[in-house]
This record gives structure tokens, sequence and C-alpha cells, in this order.
């Protein structure tokens, strides 16, 4: 089963603890993914921009893990979790694989600057849609820290 | 598809080698590392019996990972395009989970959530490795997880 949605920004297309979990192709704008951790602060775990996937890597009878939401008006295809599905994407699977590894060994071991320089490899689309702030939670560091590593980063860009 | 014998210490491939390949455990230990650019260990993850150690890289693309066996191990050698079978999806769909909670547990979890979350998904080598390496995994220091743990 396939269907279209079209939400605002703003909107909210999954909770903890939501069942029966989907799978999101964004066709247009961004989604993000996120967690809240015990104190209510807010860790960004992945985006999702035009033509990626969007979804909790969940079995669909568990409860999710995240919250998903809309950074911009979007249009996304729904899928069901389904290994049938699943197969059709085998190399998104793959991809997204390498890309969680990525992810995993840079919140381990990088400097601030590798991390940005991750993000903005990843994302390249994107650098420029989203606050800096959002970029700062996704890398795990504070706002204040990226900005001052950011000026660095891009010099030696130069 | 090989099968190689392999003693503790031993390293199956190093960062920047490519053509790399799947290593499905049959019996013993693996496990993935990276070093920072102070020389810093960080453990990627582990394998023990039963379970597959890879670098999710293309073939094409150098390794990024070391990989090496922690204990005597024996392991089968399978090309990367075992995930590109369809038989091997409901693995690629559990990998991606443990990734996930992985991510999860670094951004956000506390030192005790983080070592629940280690012997939830190790519970067979939990008393198999040192407690510096449990450490490395989890991304803290060998003196903060043993407070942690005393706490509990």
């Amino acid at each position: 089963m396939v269907k279209k949605i079209t939400v605002k920004k703003g909107a909210i297309l999954q909770r903890p603890g939501d069942k029966d979990t989907k799978v999101f192709l964004v066709k247009t704008g961004l989604l993000r993914s996120y967690l809240l951790d015990e104190k209510g602060k807010e860790h960004i775990f992945l985006f999702a921009a035009e033509g990626a996937v969007m979804t909790d890597h969940l079995p669909s009878d568990l409860p999710a893990e995240l919250y998903i939401d809309a950074l911009e008006d979007t249009t996304a295809v729904v899928r069901e979790k389904n290994l049938k599905t699943a197969r059709r994407e085998a190399h998104k699977m793959a991809r997204q694989m390498g890309l969680l590894q990525k992810r995993v060994v840079m919140l381990m071991s990088s400097s601030i600057i590798d991390r940005f320089h991750h993000f903005v490899t990843t994302y390249p689309q994107i650098v420029n849609r989203v606050p800096q702030k959002m970029i700062a939670s996704y890398l795990g560091v504070t706002p204040e820290a990226l900005s001052k590593s950011k000026g660095q980063y891009l010099q030696t860009r130069q | 598809m090989s099968t190689i014998t392999l003693k503790k210490g031993e390293i199956l491939q190093r960062p920047g080698e490519l053509n790399s390949k799947i290593y499905r455990v049959n019996s013993g230990l693996l496990r993935s590392y990276s070093l920072d650019k102070k020389g810093k260990e960080h453990i990627f993850l582990f394998a023990p019996e039963g379970t597959i150690m890879v670098d999710h890289i293309p073939p094409n693309v150098p390794a990024d990972l070391f990989i090496d066996a922690l204990e005597d191990s024996v392991v089968s050698v399978l090309d990367k395009n075992f995930f590109n079978s369809h038989q091997n999806m409901p693995e690629m769909i559990h990998r991606i989970d443990g990734l996930q909670k992985r991510v999860i547990m670094l951004m956000g979890g506390s030192i005790l959530d983080r070592y629940q979350h280690f012997v939830a998904t190790y519970p067979q080598i939990v008393s198999r490795i040192p407690q510096r390496m449990i450490a490395s995994y989890l991304g803290v220091t060998p003196e903060a997880l043993s407070k942690a743990k005393r706490k509990k």
C-alpha cells in the first residue's frame, strides 16, 4: 500500500511510542528525526531531503523510538514496512548502513571541524536550509562551539 | 566462500584497504575500531559467534575501520554482494536497527543507559572482554564506567 501525503512545516509525522510505523520517501521538502533525552534536550538523529528515505529503523510491531517532523512544507510517499518493499530498496538500505557507520565513528572520535565536514558532505543540499542550532544538535556539540569551529573550517577551505 | 582461522590479536582489515569482505563468525570474537588523530582507539562493534562483522562501505571504496580478532576465531569470508541478496534482507534490517540504537545511545544516553544497551546487545560477551574495551565502545572513560556500575 503506497500513498502520498503533503504536510506543512512543523507537522509531526511520528511520535515515540507510536506503533505500525511507516517509511517516508521524501519527494520535496525536508524531514527530520529526533529524540528527547530525560532532561528534555533534543538530539537530532537524521535529516532526509528530497530523494532520501526517513524511517524509524524498528520493526513496525515495536513502539517507535523517534519523533519525525517536517522542517519545510513536504511531500512524501508513505510505504508500509515489510520485506517485499524493503527488498526493492536494498541499495538504499546499504547506503543507509554506510551513513550510520560514519555517523557512529564521527560521534565517537571526531573533532568539531571533522564533524561539520561530515555533515556538509552527507547533506550538501541542506546546509543552508537548517538553522545552526539544529546542525549543532546533529553533531552532538553546542551551537557556540560549532560557530567557533566553523570559522576555522571555512578558512581552511578557501 | 572460504573459511579462515585466526589467532587472537590478528588483524583482518586496515583502514584504506580496498575490496573489503564480510566476515561471518563461526567461533571466537571479532572487533572493529577506528583510531582518531591522537591515536586513541574507538571501538565500533563486536561480533561474537553467530554474527557478522563488516565495514559498511562499498567494496570499491577504501575501508574506514580496523577489524581484528579478540579471541582465536574461525570465520567464513563472504563477498560484499551478500547484502544484495534478498534472502539476507532480515539480517540487514536487524543491523540498521542496531546502528540506530547505537547512535541514540551515543547522543543521549547516561553512562548506565549505555552500559545496559551494551549488555542487552552483547549478553554473551560481557565477561569475555576487558572493562576498558567496554568503556571504549560506550564512548566513556573506564573510570566513569566503573563508578556508574558501582552506583547501580
